[in-house]
């Protein structure tokens, strides 16, 4: 499991697109969410732009999960630059994930 | 809510912040919608219980965990292969399947207790450690391994260990993992199927028949130390080569036939000549078996050779000692006949030669009777050759016997042969029959001289020697024990090895035609044999001969021979009765004849059977028998024993021209027996008669 830490939504200058993906251990769709994600974004960048992915697991850091009101696994959200969004599910339906994160393919 | 009037400013923020709630809302509801699509899909796997603040996994992920959980477990308990994790810096042991305990002879909790080098063999210790720390510090990405554990029972597994390093996301190493097969059984196994080729090549190596195998183009692809020392080549040098190559030409045809059957999968046995390095022929036995491919093709074939060269000599003696047997017995029964022949013509010439006045008649009878004598020694010589020939035995000093002709020989052999005799001290003594022996000696001598044409040496040396099994190979013949050993050598011509086969034979001679009968060595072989001897000829062509005579050495005391009586010149006569019993009538009547002239009173038998009859009637005295050995329905012996009874003071006489089969087997009458020796003149009846009768006549 890849883990990238977060910079967070206050960083200064031209702010990358930063995303967390909370997921339930290695349950069917929460793999499934995590590939996803590589294909969406391979190599860590968005047309060009990098692109900061934290993965948090439910099963280990449930608080966390509460905390951001994510209620369902596997929810991947959009922390910044704002507005914040939120994708619920496993990702495969790659156009939809794109445009609801608001990211042009 | 503040009273003031809505400005145009406030009214414009109003609506800006209602804008952006309505946009939330429209958000969060677009969001709820797609959480209801990715849960009618079954995208979820876990919902957060806010009340107890723990995620709950929805059925689907929970089987599908478990599941996956189950398969691991199962892979990890259940594979034929032992896993275990173990500490990367300590080498502590983490995990372990059952199969790892199996292996290992510990219980899982014994080995979470104990660390990586302790049950490792202290042989494989330092290079498993090394190679472990290796893929830990990251210089390899794995290792593989064969190596050793001590088990707990002390007994070592032999394990094929394969480990990989697991890594945390710095990288820093988390724990080992590993598989291990446990390849004990396969190790003893190669082990055992080592150990049994390496058996089978000792064997195959140190076998004293010569093994080789052949490809199917007839190649040879294997050959031991026998078969290569059997034709004189290197292992090496055999490789790769045509087995034809090893094959007399006049026999491809034949070699070619045993190869067609083996192509037609059968295996056989047969006796064949290899041709070896130097050209000279090596007899062997030969198994030959196919050799099949999986499909049943032949392949080739495996040959294994018995040198049987040994055994071919030994039979060809044996061959050659039965027809000198099958010839010796046609030459026995030729000249019994002839010595009753000869036996009668001596007498009526010598009956006619008394009556002849001196002139040509009796001149011309002189000439019959000496043709008959030459008759007489030929028929002898036959007799001593088929061994058939009545030996007197007496005990004999050998040196004795060939000083004592050693002046004979001088003047026989001529004066540009140098005659000397060795004679070693305390030389033993032989049983034989001095007449025999004086013979053997002179015809070998007569041979030397006849190999010496331009002169040379001739010695005789005699000596002890013990023969043991070893020897006797070589003497088909003749038993172990101590012997007395007449060497003759000359410096003559040699003989060839064609010759030496045949040499003994009778007939077999390689002087010209009238200049000798070929009877002279079959002759000596036959008295040698007789007398319990063996001989044998070593030549070189240009190197001279030895002929070597083994005669037995006598242990026992000698025996006390009876006086001969003087040999009287004049036709003795007597007046005593004598039964005469012989089945030829020639015979019968010549002696009847003899008898009657010289004053005897003869009563005839043509049969024991008529013998024992007028034993019992004849009214006077009988006082000598004189009695064929061999006749139908009874022998001599037997008759003389039945008339002893009737007449104990009969005094018997044998005659004949050979001694029957009974007697043969003690080879010679008892000394001591009064006999006559067919054929005989009317002198040596009457002598022989006075002889018997002269001690006790009436």
């Amino acid at each position: 499991m890849k883990h990238e830490p977060a910079r967070g939504p206050a960083s200064s200058g031209p702010k990358p697109l930063s995303l967390r993906l909370y997921v339930a251990g290695e349950a069917p769709n929460s793999a499934a969410a995590i590939r996803n994600l590589g294909i969406l974004f391979p190599g860590g960048e968005a047309s060009g732009k990098p692109v900061e992915i934290e993965i948090v697991d439910l099963l280990k850091e449930p608080l966390r999960g509460l905390a951001d009101g994510v209620v369902l696994s596997p929810t991947l959200v959009r922390l910044g630059p704002p507005p914040v969004r939120r994708v619920v599910g496993n990702l495969s339906n790659h156009e939809a994930v794109l445009l609801a994160l608001g990211v042009v393919p | 809510m503040t009273p003031h009037p809505p400005s145009a400013e406030d009214s414009h923020q109003e609506n800006e912040t209602l804008r952006q709630e309505n946009e939330a809302l429209r958000r969060r509801l677009a969001e709820a919608e797609q959480g209801n699509e990715a849960l009618a899909k079954g995208q979820i796997d876990a919902v957060v219980d806010a009340t107890h603040q723990v995620p709950l996994l929805l059925r689907q992920a929970q089987d599908a965990l478990r599941e996956s959980e189950e398969q691991f477990r199962a892979m990890f308990d259940l594979t034929s292969v032992g896993v275990a994790q173990a500490d990367p810096v300590t080498g502590r042991w983490l995990a372990m399947n059952p199969r790892m305990c199996l292996i290992t002879g510990y219980s899982a909790a014994e080995l979470l207790a104990m660390r990586i080098p302790e049950i490792t063999h202290p042989e494989d210790r330092q290079r498993d450690w090394d190679l472990f720390q290796g893929v830990v510090k990251g210089e390899a990405p794995e290792y593989k391994l064969e190596k050793r554990y001590i088990r707990k029972d002390g007994s070592i597994a032999w394990v094929n260990v394969n480990m990989v390093v697991l890594r945390d996301a710095a990288g820093k190493p988390t724990r080992t993992v590993a598989t291990i097969e446990d390849i004990t059984e396969r190790r003893k196994a190669a082990e055992l199927l080592r150990e049994s080729e390496e058996r089978y090549r000792h064997i195959v190596e140190a076998a004293s028949e010569g093994i080789c195998s052949l490809d199917a183009e007839l190649r040879i692809t294997f050959a031991n130390g026998a078969f290569a020392r059997m034709l004189s080549f290197l292992p090496e040098e055999l490789l790769g080569t045509p087995l034809e190559r090893y094959a007399f030409p006049e026999e491809f045809d034949e070699f070619k036939r045993h190869m067609d059957v083996r192509r037609r999968g059968v295996a056989e046995q047969y006796e064949r000549r290899l041709r070896r390095k130097d050209g000279k022929e090596c007899w062997c036995l030969v198994s030959g078996a196919p050799i099949l491919d999986l499909e049943g093709r032949f392949a080739g074939s495996f040959k294994m050779f018995t040198d049987i060269t040994g055994r071919r000599r030994l039979e060809e003696q044996l061959r050659q000692s039965q027809k000198m047997e099958a010839v010796g017995r046609l030459a026995g029964g030729v000249a019994h006949d002839f010595n009753n022949l000869l036996t009668v013509m001596f007498g009526y010439s010598d009956i006619l030669l008394q009556g002849l006045e001196p002139g040509p008649l009796h001149e011309a009878m002189q000439e019959v009777r000496r043709a008959g004598e030459r008759a007489a020694a030929l028929t002898r010589q036959l007799l001593a050759f088929s061994r058939k020939q009545t030996l007197v035995p007496e005990v004999l000093d050998m040196g004795d016997v060939v000083s004592g002709l050693s002046t004979m020989v001088e003047r026989l052999i001529g004066e540009e042969i140098k005659v000397s005799v060795v004679v070693s001290p305390n030389l033993g003594r032989v049983k034989a029959d001095r007449g025999q022996l004086e013979q053997v000696v002179m015809n070998l001598a007569v041979n030397a001289r006849d190999a010496m044409p331009k002169g040379g040496s001739l010695i005789f040396e005699l000596q002890n020697v013990e023969l043991d099994d070893a020897d006797t190979v070589t003497h088909a013949e003749i038993k172990p024990g101590p012997y007395v050993l007449l060497a003759i050598s000359d410096t003559g011509t040699g003989i060839d090895a064609e010759t030496q086969n045949r040499i003994f034979e009778p007939f077999f001679t390689t002087k010209e035609a009238g200049k000798g009968t070929g009877l002279g060595l079959s002759t000596v072989h036959g008295i040698v044999h007789q007398s319990g001897g063996s001989i044998s000829v070593y030549s070189e062509p240009g190197q001279g001969t030895t002929f070597k005579v083994y005669l037995p050495r006598f242990a026992g005391d000698a025996a006390v021979r009876r006086p001969v009586s003087a040999v009287r010149k004049a036709l003795p006569t007597g007046s005593e009765t004598v039964l005469v019993v012989e089945d030829e009538a020639a015979i019968r009547k010549l002696t009847n004849l003899i008898l009657q002239k010289a004053g005897y009173t003869v009563l005839l038998a043509e049969s024991p059977d008529a013998a024992e009859q007028i034993a019992g009637s004849y009214p006077g005295p009988i006082h000598l028998m004189l009695t064929d050995v061999v006749m139908p329905g009874m022998r001599g012996p037997e008759l003389a024993e039945r008339l002893l009874r009737l007449r104990p003071d009969l005094r018997v006489l044998y005659m004949s021209g050979y001694t029957d089969n009974a007697i043969a087997h003690h080879r010679f009458l008892d000394a001591g027996t009064e006999f006559l020796q067919k054929p005989f003149t009317p002198l040596a009846l009457m002598q022989k008669i006075r002889e018997v009768l002269g001690s006790s006549g009436p």
